[in-house]
């Protein structure tokens, strides 16, 4: 039992890390970005391609971040100077041209995908690696909600906030919000591309189907639900996946309903969540509240 | 040769559904994303009026495109038109939420195997260098004929002229008297009967699944970007650009790579002539 929660919560740190990324996109500066699965795929196979020839796992996940940074930088250059429209378009294009590539090129294994991925630890002692494991994660997830803290209090994640809510406004500032966003684009994918070279060192394996296009679909709801707050974001995207793979179990209790009919339920309920939200509820339940410095203005003040 | 054939008929309806992509988003202001599954709901209609509900085929085109449009217009109403005051990022997203609700309902009516109408067997005419089959001559003619219409209604009639003022100036479309509630309705229509029709024609030239539409949008958008925004000959010479190049890339690379191209092309078309071939005409 102890070992299942371990990974249930192992899980939900990686599940943490792709919210907060996609939250510095959407939430916090307001780009679409629909290829986010695609930087989580880049990040998990690039980390294995190397573990699995021998390179040490922490400098595989640190090229595999920097991999998914480099990646998002050309796109965002390409459309971020255009509407904001592109963006949406251009990162889908690159998510299936990416599941393409991924499904047909024979050395990163085509379909199959890559196997016997070395595990996070895997020297130690199978009773206690998952605990070890867990902790390592959630310590990461934890860094990545500091780091991710610091940066939206900071001038700069008031400017993103500011392109988000008027770009026009921003520019007029003086402000020069093409270059903003493209950071916030290359940011938020790189911490997906460290959540993939994570999640791929824990199951051991990656293939095309493990990223369906729909988990990016997923991920959005979630942080709309929850909101542009860091916390909000997370647990938005925890609580609604954890609704979500509940239903898995619907079909247990006896409901007439075959799996993949759940499924389509499952998009079904992601959809109309996505259009009732836009209109009701776009900043979800947390939105982020820049906190004020009362102290220092205070001193300022005196 | 054959793959140039195969490009013209691939490319009309692409540029079909690269002209309903770019009424929406010259008007509405963003790229529809629930673009390829109102294809899908086409086709799926379709099928299920001539092999579910045993209608000949041709009356069973005409309902579903009338049923297509109205599902277009139901979702015009629902979803879009709460937003009109709202950035246009968020009509974006609302548009990947009625994708994914159009799929399910698919999905979940019709199954997610792959099917096809009952059409009558017909063999494929030969013309020396390369053959064609009657699915698409019809495909090309509709095409053809749905271009010249609505470039007819762009640009000579009273609704399309006013289009086209709320297209370029809103606010100034307003002040001179435009009721632009009726336009965005006509819009919406307008767009809906030309991807509903076709979505009919790529039922009848692929086949059925519930991601047929969705497949294809990465090439109608990179089509609508090529041609222009909000250009009907642009959408539908993109159009023709694209299917020729995917297809002609399958003499040179495994076909698989054919969304690639379309890829490609849309970056280029980005990085080099960010407004399309056609801007500023």
């Amino acid at each position: 039992m102890a070992p299942y929660l371990a990974s249930l919560l192992l899980f939900g740190g990686i599940y943490a890390m792709l919210a907060l990324g996609l939250n510095l996109q959407w939430g916090h500066t307001g780009l679409v970005n629909l290829g986010f699965v695609a930087f989580f795929a880049l990040g998990a196979y690039s980390a294995a391609l190397l573990t699995l020839n021998g390179v040490p796992l922490l400098v595989a996940a640190v090229i595999a971040v920097v991999i998914a940074g480099l990646v998002a930088y050309p796109l965002g250059r390409l459309t971020l100077r255009l509407q904001d429209d592109y963006l949406a378009i251009v990162t889908f294009g690159f998510a299936e041209v990416v599941r393409i590539l991924l499904l047909n090129t024979r050395w990163v294994g085509g379909a199959d995908g890559l196997t016997g991925i070395p595990q996070l630890f895997g020297p130690l002692a199978a009773d206690v690696r998952p605990f070890i494991q867990l902790g390592a994660v959630l310590m990461v997830v934890a860094l990545v909600l500091v780091l991710a803290r610091r940066l939206t209090e900071s001038p700069y994640g008031r400017v993103l906030r500011a392109i988000r809510d008027s770009a026009e406004a921003a520019r007029s500032l003086g402000k020069e919000t093409e270059g903003y966003k493209v950071v916030a684009l290359v940011l938020g994918s790189a911490l997906a591309g460290l959540a993939g070279a994570i999640y791929a060192h824990y199951i051991g394996y990656v293939s095309p189907d493990q990223f369906d296009p729909s988990l990016t679909f997923l991920i959005f709801t979630g942080i709309v639900i929850g909101g542009s707050s860091h916390w909000g974001a997370a647990v938005g995207t925890l609580v609604f996946i954890a609704a979500m793979e509940a239903t898995r179990f619907l079909g247990d209790v006896g409901l007439p309903i075959s799996q993949s009919d759940f499924a389509q339920l499952r998009l079904l309920v992601i959809g109309l969540l996505l259009i009732v939200l836009m209109q009701r509820k776009r900043e979800g339940l947390w939105p982020y509240r820049h906190r004020e410095r009362v102290r220092v203005t205070r001193d300022a003040a005196a | 040769m054959q793959a140039a054939a195969d490009g013209v008929v691939v490319g009309a309806m692409v540029g079909l559904a690269a002209l309903g992509l770019t009424l929406v988003w010259a008007v509405e202001r963003f790229p529809n994303i629930a673009q390829g599954d109102t294809l899908t709901l086409a086709a799926y209609l379709t099928f299920g009026l001539s092999v579910g509900a045993q209608l000949p085929i041709v009356p069973a085109a005409v309902l579903a495109v009338g049923g297509t449009t109205l599902a277009v217009q139901a979702a015009y109403q629902t979803a879009f038109r709460p937003l009109r005051t709202s950035p246009r990022v968020t009509l974006l997203v609302a548009s990947i939420g009625v994708a994914l609700v159009i799929r399910a309902i698919v999905s979940l009516v019709w199954g997610t195997r792959l099917q096809s109408y009952d059409l009558p067997v017909r063999r494929a005419i030969s013309l020396g260098l390369f053959h064609v089959s009657l699915v698409d001559i019809v495909i090309l003619v509709t095409v053809l004929g749905l271009v010249g219409a609505v470039y007819w209604i762009l640009y000579r009639s009273r609704a399309g002229i006013e289009m086209r003022a709320v297209a370029d100036v809103p606010d100034l479309a307003r002040v001179t008297g435009i009721d632009t509630r009726r336009v965005l309705r006509f819009t919406w229509l307008l767009s809906g009967f030309v991807t509903a029709v076709a979505g009919v024609l790529l039922g009848a030239k692929i086949g059925l699944t519930p991601l047929l539409g969705w497949n294809l949008l990465l090439a109608a958008f990179a089509a609508t970007v090529l041609g222009s925004v909000g250009h009907p000959l642009g959408a539908i010479a993109g159009g023709f650009v694209l299917g020729l190049a995917m297809e002609l890339s399958t003499v040179f690379i495994s076909p698989t790579f054919k969304e690639a191209i379309a890829f490609v092309i849309l970056a280029a078309v980005l990085l080099f002539r960010p407004r399309g071939l056609l801007a500023g005409r």
